[in-house]
């Protein structure tokens, strides 16, 4: 079924919404929780509750690419959740790993007075990552978006481990100097 | 801001990039007419005979009957229907990827230990004055472990030693598990190890431990009268057959002394593609300074983002093969002797990257490579003596127990090594790759080099899980 008629369904209050979109994107949504949480039954819960929310969302929100719509809620649920096993024992997971990563890009301090907006922010990673090379932005997306493993990474791209992780070390980098070089004191 | 905030943020970048990343699948690889770019081959043949000469001389003429073969249960080739292109496109393929990445994943925990023994053989085997050198080390090491299985006491713990293990029962594991990362048969990639054993009819074996050799080594059995025309033919036919024929001008000189007691023969067949393929259109006529003179060589040029690893004596630039590990190729600093290359220290660690380690960068590589051939035979003898394995040299001393009891004088005779590697630009048809171009993480770039290998270098075939599966130094290019 195609995304259109899926976003109908939701807008009709048709409940075969969730069974289609738990087809098509199941698998998606289960990959992204699944490389944040590690964790099987954590991440049935926060799937079975990305349909809730999605629900929940539909109307008022009328999402022209639903895919990342839904992952964009899982990705956030699958978050919150981390967040709060951590607090209670877990840890030193591989998504540790991406959270340590994104690190290099961040002063990691609590900003007291914050002169800039997120929506500032979000654009400007936005300009930054649209005027990097196609193959640099999707490894990035990849790595930072999904938490995708970097041996997934370079499966996908035909290369090796090395290379990704090369590449990711790059991106971050520059990423950092362009938000400082543009007046973010992240 | 935190880590945590930034990972949150990033959730609303753009929605239409976002689903893209996750379509993205990169298509390099053409059409696979000629897919070879790499084929190498090696082989040993280690002998264990009774220490009397004049005995085998004796026995020539006893009867030469037929050879006894009992052959080696190999894993199946994987979509033998498919042609590469198909295979590389077809679910196939990702079911055979995964699983082999398990297996790699199990050899690769073992390297560490084997680096000790990758560097020594290297140091020994590669240095020369004028012609090339090549050797297998995975291929030396896997023979000397069958040694080390028919050998007892102070002559198998010198080869256990040799080979950096530190007991009989890590070094069956580290086999298998050797084994497991390095076999592969596919379409597409060809990385296929063998072990033989040549036996003689005279002598009564141990056969606990002709039944480990044949199930943990995968080792055939070749039973019949050393000496005799029907079991060298036999020798010939199973070496060429192991070794795709590319080591023949070797291979037919191989005889089995007719006082042979045990003669065993390892092999490796390997061949991959490049990732990325050098375009033909691209290769040009250009002077190779060698040792012995200038030459014209076929030179391959790409220009590409890579890892480089630079010290104050080499520099070094690794290429990935589809599906398998990666050739790094090293060029001395102008100054350094290319021989000494094969005592650097830093040799393994150039093919490990580590993110810690500043001699790693990723410049705008302008690479030129030349196409070469290069075959050569080794006298293992001396080299391993210099490695410690001494008794098993000495009939006196060498105790080869496990393997038959009906001479107490065995010990070890011969021990010649030859490999051959071969590589270009293949696997691209002119107009087909076009659309191929040049990678687009190359744009960018903070810094970039030049990288021609037009005079003598080094060079290490490594694995998915980092053995070193072969070596050379390229010292002239006919």
């Amino acid at each position: 079924m195609d995304d259109e008629m899926i976003v109908r369904l939701y807008w009709d209050r048709n409940e075969t919404a969730i069974s289609e979109s738990s087809k098509k994107y199941g698998a998606y949504c289960t990959a992204i929780a699944d490389h944040i949480l590690l964790n099987r039954s954590d991440t049935e819960e926060c799937v079975n509750d990305t349909w809730l929310h999605a629900w929940n969302a539909m109307p008022p929100h009328m999402p022209s690419v639903l895919s990342v719509f839904l992952g964009k809620i899982t990705r956030n649920l699958a978050f919150d959740r981390f967040r709060k096993l951590r607090r209670e024992k877990r840890g030193g997971s591989s998504f540790d790993v991406v959270l340590d990563e994104l690190a290099e890009c961040v002063s990691g301090s609590d900003d007291t007075e914050r002169r800039w907006e997120e929506k500032e922010l979000i654009d400007e990673i936005n300009r930054f990552l649209s005027h990097l090379p196609k193959e640099q932005r999707y490894m990035f997306l990849l790595r930072y978006w999904y938490a995708d493993p970097v041996s997934d990474i370079a499966e996908r791209f035909q290369t090796s481990a090395n290379n990704v992780s090369v590449t990711l070390s790059r991106v971050r980098q520059r990423l950092k100097r362009h938000l400082i070089e543009r007046g973010f004191d992240v | 801001m935190k880590k945590e905030e930034l990972f949150e943020a990033l959730e609303d970048v753009n929605a239409n990039d976002v689903r893209k990343a996750k379509e993205y699948k990169r298509h390099k690889t053409p059409v696979w007419v000629k897919w070879t770019a790499v084929a190498a081959c090696a082989a040993l043949l280690v002998g264990a005979i009774v220490g009397i000469p004049a005995l085998g001389k004796r026995n020539r003429k006893q009867t030469e009957g037929s050879v006894k073969t009992v052959s080696a249960a190999y894993p199946a080739p994987v979509a033998v229907n498919l042609s590469a292109q198909d295979f590389v496109e077809s679910d196939e393929h990702w079911n055979w990827w995964n699983a082999y990445r398990t297996k790699v994943k199990a050899s690769e925990d073992l390297q560490n230990g084997i680096d000790g023994y990758y560097a020594a053989i290297m140091r020994e085997v590669l240095p020369a004055e004028e012609e090339n050198t090549v050797c297998s080390p995975i291929n030396i090491y896997i023979a000397f472990a069958m040694l080390a299985e028919v050998s007892d006491g102070n002559t198998r713990q010198q080869v256990l030693d040799m080979l950096g293990a530190p007991d009989i029962d890590t070094l069956r594991s580290n086999v298998s598990a050797l084994w497991e990362g390095n076999y592969a048969d596919t379409p597409v990639f060809k990385s296929l190890l063998a072990n033989s054993l040549w036996l003689n009819a005279k002598y009564q074996y141990n056969d606990e431990t002709l039944a480990r050799l044949s199930e943990q080594y995968y080792a055939s059995s070749f039973l019949g009268t050393p000496g005799s025309p029907e079991m060298d033919e036999a020798l010939q036919e199973w070496t060429d057959k192991h070794t795709g024929g590319l080591l023949h001008e070797y291979v037919k000189e191989m005889k089995l002394d007719p006082a042979t007691v045990l003669e065993i023969v390892s092999t490796i067949y390997y061949k991959a593609q490049w990732t990325e393929l050098f375009l033909p259109g691209n290769t040009t006529q250009e002077v190779f300074h060698g040792t012995t003179g200038d030459t014209t060589a076929d030179m391959m040029h790409r220009t590409d983002t890579l890892g480089v690893y630079r010290t104050d004596t080499f520099t070094s630039v690794g290429l990935n093969l589809f599906d398998s590990g990666s050739m790094y190729f090293f060029l001395p600093k102008e100054g350094v002797d290319v021989n000494a290359l094969a005592a650097d220290p830093e040799l393994l660690a150039a093919t490990k990257y580590s993110e810690d380690n500043e001699k790693w960068s990723s410049p705008l590589v302008r690479l030129s490579v030349p196409k070469f051939k290069a075959s050569s035979r080794t006298d293992l003898l001396e080299i391993i003596r210099s490695l410690g394995l001494t008794d098993a040299l000495d009939p006196a001393l060498a105790d080869f127990t496990p393997l038959t009891t009906d001479r107490d004088d065995l010990y070890l005779s011969a021990a010649e090594h030859a490999a051959t590697v071969e590589i270009d630009e293949q696997g691209v048809t002119g107009a087909a790759y076009t659309a191929l171009a040049v990678a687009e993480g190359a744009s960018e770039p903070d810094e970039e080099i030049d990288f021609v290998l037009d005079r003598p270098f080094l060079f290490l075939i490594t694995g998915r899980d980092d053995s070193v599966l072969f070596s050379g130094i390229i010292r002239n290019i006919d």
